[in-house]
């Protein structure tokens, strides 16, 4: 049932037609028409190459190197204390979102009056 | 996985039930469903229940769908498929945030599961999380490396997220595994290159991207596209002969395209005006009836090189009969000495085709036709009325129709000049009657609409459009439909003018409902798109979607709405609006607070009831519509009805005003009003840092703008004058004031500015009304600034003198100016003598008005027109 759990449900809008004669002659009276096929269902297409392999790994290497540095700059953020009260005043006087707010407290090493300024630049 | 495994037989019912779906067959669907659930032992199966429900959604039974997919999914929590059915639910219900947590949840339980990771992509993308959807893709391409649609994605998430070489990287290494031949045409292969060139010139790589056009050119179908890029390259290589040979190219294939002229102007580095002039000259003799490289040196020529070169342009215009000839003129106007020469000269071509029917005496022999002649003083009168000088502009256009009276474009600027002067009325009425010239031409029918509506008359502008809109519907509905904007936004206007603001906002949200309707088109384009590798014009639509309220539309309807909020928190309507208005009258502030307070109160306490019973009511409604819907196929998405009374009162204007207001600051930020509006919200909402970001972004772009001025001692004030701030705040306010406004107080930062620019009218009203806004007994001195009309004064225009009469009679220049008001008016009535807004009282406008039919027929809607 898992493997066929893969042919579930495939893309909601999508649809027959490709290939296929149309059921119904479509009314050509408006862009709805074309509009309405942009929903087609269509197959995927697949590459016949044998050569992905090698294509594959110029992909990973670059990949792992850039996590990291992202994750070594959330890393230093997220260290950073901050006050929830803080956190709390710039939500209300920015009427920005939780974490917005936070963010910006952190970048600014937890100084609130820092980050307002920088806030209201 | 599912908890109950479903016997062959069924699970084979089961599989025809996805197929069913996928290929919109919805009614087979349904049919299968009942087999399995007719069965007492599958009847509570929840993945068919699910699919039950997914089904019924896609024939609009919405609730029904909701029930089933929430039943199914309690009766199997650990199905993907379930999870994954109510995502796409949410999803068509635009609950993007809520269907995302549905795919995770999905893909607890199966996390390789390539239809849910795809449809998991495709809102975030839509969402716009760029970072998720890059781990999304690269998962799709780990697990199906083999297909197309998997390399695409990632590399375009690269492309979005604006690393462009590994984009680029991505899209080579996928270019390899294509196999095709040289001499195929292969459309697709051809975008796929076009789109990998772009990202090459984005990355900066201009030497690889034009060895790579060079490589590849034979098979991109696109020929213009690669030319095109390639003289760009070729510039930005800074090889200027092989680039210009491209813009010859170029310009051979279509001499009007200005981009090739500044093409070959970068190439040749023209060190000298003469050389710069010499490019256009050799295209005239190439070109001889091109009309481009006659016009563009206009730009940079000056004195009498630019009359000469303005000579033949306007002569060859002229004599062809060429109408849009001024507009292509119109951004010289800002050159003062341009403007002269180019009234000389027009002028003289008036009297002399008058005097011998040449352009100038000195020509020899060469007659023009009498409709020269026409478009001559059509264009003067679109100069005179451009540079301010209404009543000659008038004469040149009537003797204009005198001689041809059947042309249209004569009495569309006729209602112009009538429009810029003041008299709206008298333009709708010259609009109209330019309409029924030709009443099958849509164009001028829209004008001609949009003047009405300008006018006030917004019956007879939807009579108007209803001759061309869809019949059996309602002009407005069928509008509304066609999104048609710009109408609603004259519609909007008109409608605040005569303080309906609950019909005004109304179309205001309409216009937004447009925006969330674009933003949601886009969808369906993140598959289409990638199948036909048509990646330029989506990596285009995404940019465009992206600031996609920055439209002017968008924008109009924004300020106009946040107006109109802010108006009815200055002012709550309330049911019996006249009479609490008297009562205001006599009460201090504090007085004024409470009773607002209570009132609104009193509004949302009936609002509320008002509410339930208007709940009740569409409860009705609805159920009589679901019966006749039950056999329509069609998904109605029932968005809530827009109800003015309700639009008008509502419970916290402020806050509406900030949900339009959000997108503008966002997106329209190099626009000076867009803060200050912000500010006319915040200060109202007591929130000083968020006016401190405003005015800040404001004095960024224009320092003395006199609407920013008024914000600013109005901020100045609050700050100076505000208590039990956090301390915070208040070291921020007190860091961020010294620098706005050194050691000052707000009387003598307004004096000071008043000095700074005294001889400017907008300048000085602004000052004045601050004069009287920190220090009420001013008021005389205040009244004096503001209505000075010397002539050494600059700035003076219909629409600042207009301001400064309104301000006298509602009492931002202190109460009690009804005296000085209508001295002003006066003066004004001869400087603008066409302006309705100064004309004397009791002044009646007796002339015939206008029907939708074309006729004029004598004042019937006149007494309706005055009184709106």
């Amino acid at each position: 049932m898992a493997a066929e759990g893969d042919v579930d449900l495939d893309l909601e809008a999508e649809e027959n037609c490709t290939g296929k004669p149309a059921e119904k002659p479509r009314k050509h009276d408006s862009g709805a028409a074309d509009l309405e096929r942009v929903t087609d269902y269509a197959e995927e297409k697949e590459i016949s190459s044998s050569d992905l392999e090698t294509a594959m790994s110029v992909i990973g290497d670059r990949r792992s190197r850039e996590q990291k540095a992202k994750q070594e700059r959330e890393k230093e953020l997220a260290k950073v204390t901050i006050k929830k009260e803080d956190v709390e005043l710039i939500m209300s006087e920015m009427e920005i979102s939780r974490a917005v707010a936070e963010r910006s407290l952190r970048e600014h090493m937890g100084n609130v009056v820092e980050a307002l300024v920088a806030l209201t630049n | 996985m599912p908890t109950i495994t479903l016997p062959p037989k069924e699970n084979a019912l089961f599989k025809r039930i996805l197929r069913c779906y996928e290929h919109k067959q919805y009614r087979n669907g349904l049919k299968f469903c009942k087999q399995i659930l007719s069965n007492p032992k599958f009847a509570e199966h929840g993945e068919t229940l699910a699919m039950k429900g997914l089904t019924l959604n896609c024939l609009g039974k919405k609730e029904e769908a909701y029930e089933l997919v929430r039943r199914g999914l309690r009766n199997d929590l650990k199905s993907h498929v379930c999870w994954h059915v109510y995502g796409l639910l949410q999803r068509s219900d635009k609950k993007y945030d809520e269907a995302i947590k549905c795919y995770r949840n999905a893909l607890k339980w199966d996390k390789d599961n390539l239809q849910i990771l795809r449809d998991l992509s495709l809102l975030q993308i839509q969402m716009r999380d760029l970072e998720g959807y890059r781990e999304t893709r690269y998962q799709l391409l780990q697990l199906r490396p083999a297909q197309r649609a998997s390399w695409i994605g990632y590399a375009v998430a690269y492309h979005l997220l604006e690393d462009f070489e590994m984009a680029a990287k991505i899209v080579e290494e996928f270019r390899k595994t294509q196999q095709t031949s040289p001499d195929k045409v292969d459309y697709e292969y051809s975008e796929l290159l076009l789109y990998q060139n772009q990202v090459l010139r984005e990355a900066g790589l201009y030497k690889e991207a034009l060895d790579h056009l060079n490589n590849y050119e034979k098979q991109i179908c696109d020929k213009l596209a690669v030319e095109e890029t390639r003289g760009e390259l070729l510039l930005k290589l800074d090889r200027p002969e092989e680039a210009s040979e491209v813009y010859r190219r170029l310009q051979e294939r279509n001499p009007e395209n200005w981009a090739y002229y500044q093409g070959l102007e970068k190439a040749f580095k023209p060190g000298s005006i003469e050389e710069r002039q010499k490019i256009y000259e050799d295209s005239w003799v190439k070109f001889p009836k091109g009309l481009v490289p006659r016009r563009l040196p206009l730009n940079f020529l000056t004195g009498e090189k630019f009359r000469e070169c303005l000579d033949s342009y306007l002569r060859m215009n002229f004599s062809k009969g060429c109408p849009p000839v001024f507009t292509t003129l119109k951004s010289l106007y800002t050159d003062k000495e341009k403007v002269t020469i180019i009234e000389e000269l027009v002028v003289g071509y008036e009297s002399c085709l008058k005097s011998c029917r040449m352009f100038s005496e000195s020509d020899d022999g060469k007659e023009e036709p009498p409709t020269t002649l026409l478009w001559v003083q059509y264009f003067l009168a679109q100069h005179f009325d451009f540079i301010d000088q209404p009543s000659v502009a008038l004469e040149y256009i009537n003797t204009a129709i005198d001689s041809t009276p059947t042309l249209i474009e004569l009495f569309l600027i006729k209602a112009k000049i009538y429009k810029h002067a003041g008299n709206i009325k008298e333009a709708a009425r010259w609009m109209d009657e330019a309409q029924a010239l030709d009443t099958a031409d849509r164009f001028i029918n829209s004008k001609c609409a949009k003047y009405m509506l300008k006018a006030g008359l917004v019956k007879e502008a939807e009579e108007m459009c209803s001759k061309f809109t869809r019949e059996g519907t309602s002009a407005v509905e069928n509008l509304n439909e066609m999104q048609c904007m710009w109408f609603q936004t004259e519609c909007a206007l008109a409608y605040k003018d005569m303080n309906k603001f609950g019909e005004a906002l109304k179309k205001c949200h309409e216009i937004e409902r447009h925006f969330v309707e674009i933003t949601d088109d886009q969808f369906d384009f993140h598959t289409y798109c990638m199948r036909k590798m048509t990646l330029r014009s989506y990596v285009d639509l995404l940019k465009l979607e992206d600031v996609l309220r920055q439209h002017p539309f968008y924008y109009k309807a924004a300020r106009t709405a946040i107006q109109i909020y802010l108006a009815l928190h200055d002012k709550p309507l309330t049911d019996d609006n006249k009479e609490s208005q008297a009562d205001t009258e006599n009460l201090t502030d504090k007085e004024l607070k409470k009773l607002r307070n209570k009132q609104r109160r009193a509004q949302k306490k009936a609002q509320l009831e008002e509410e339930k019973k208007n709940a009740e009511k569409e409860k009705l409604l609805k159920n009589q519509k679901k019966k006749k819907e039950d056999d329509d196929e069609e998904i109605g998405g029932p968005k809530e009805e827009l109800i003015p009374d309700k639009l008008s009162k509502p419970e916290s204007p402020l806050e509406e005003a900030v949900k339009f207001l959000i997108p503008l600051k966002n997106l329209v930020r190099n626009k000076i009003e867009t803060h200050l509006l912000a500010f006319e919200i915040y200060f109202r909402k007591e929130k000083y840092l968020l006016m401190l970001q405003s005015v800040k972004r404001a004095v960024v772009i224009e320092p003395s703008n006199p609407w920013l001025h008024q914000c600013l001692v109005r901020f100045f004030k609050g700050v100076s004058e505000s208590a039990d701030l956090a301390e915070a705040v208040r070291t921020v306010l007190k860091q961020e004031i010294s620098r706005l406004f050194g050691e000052s107080n707000p009387q003598s930062f307004n004096k000071n500015y008043l000095s700074q620019h005294s001889n400017s009218i907008p300048h000085r009203v602004a000052a004045a009304k601050m004069m009287v806004y920190l220090e009420p007994s001013s008021d005389k001195m205040a009244c004096e600034i503001a209505t000075a009309l010397d002539e050494s004064l600059s700035g003076k225009s219909l629409q600042i003198c207009t301001e400064v009469l309104e301000a006298l009679r509602d009492g931002q220049l202190g109460e009690g100016q009804q005296k000085a008001a209508e001295a002003y008016r006066a003066s004004c009535h001869k400087i603008f003598p066409y302006s309705l807004a100064f004309m004397p009282p009791g002044y009646q406008d007796n002339s015939t008005t206008i029907s939708a039919n074309g006729d004029l027929s004598a004042g019937e809607h006149d007494d309706m027109a005055n009184e709106m």
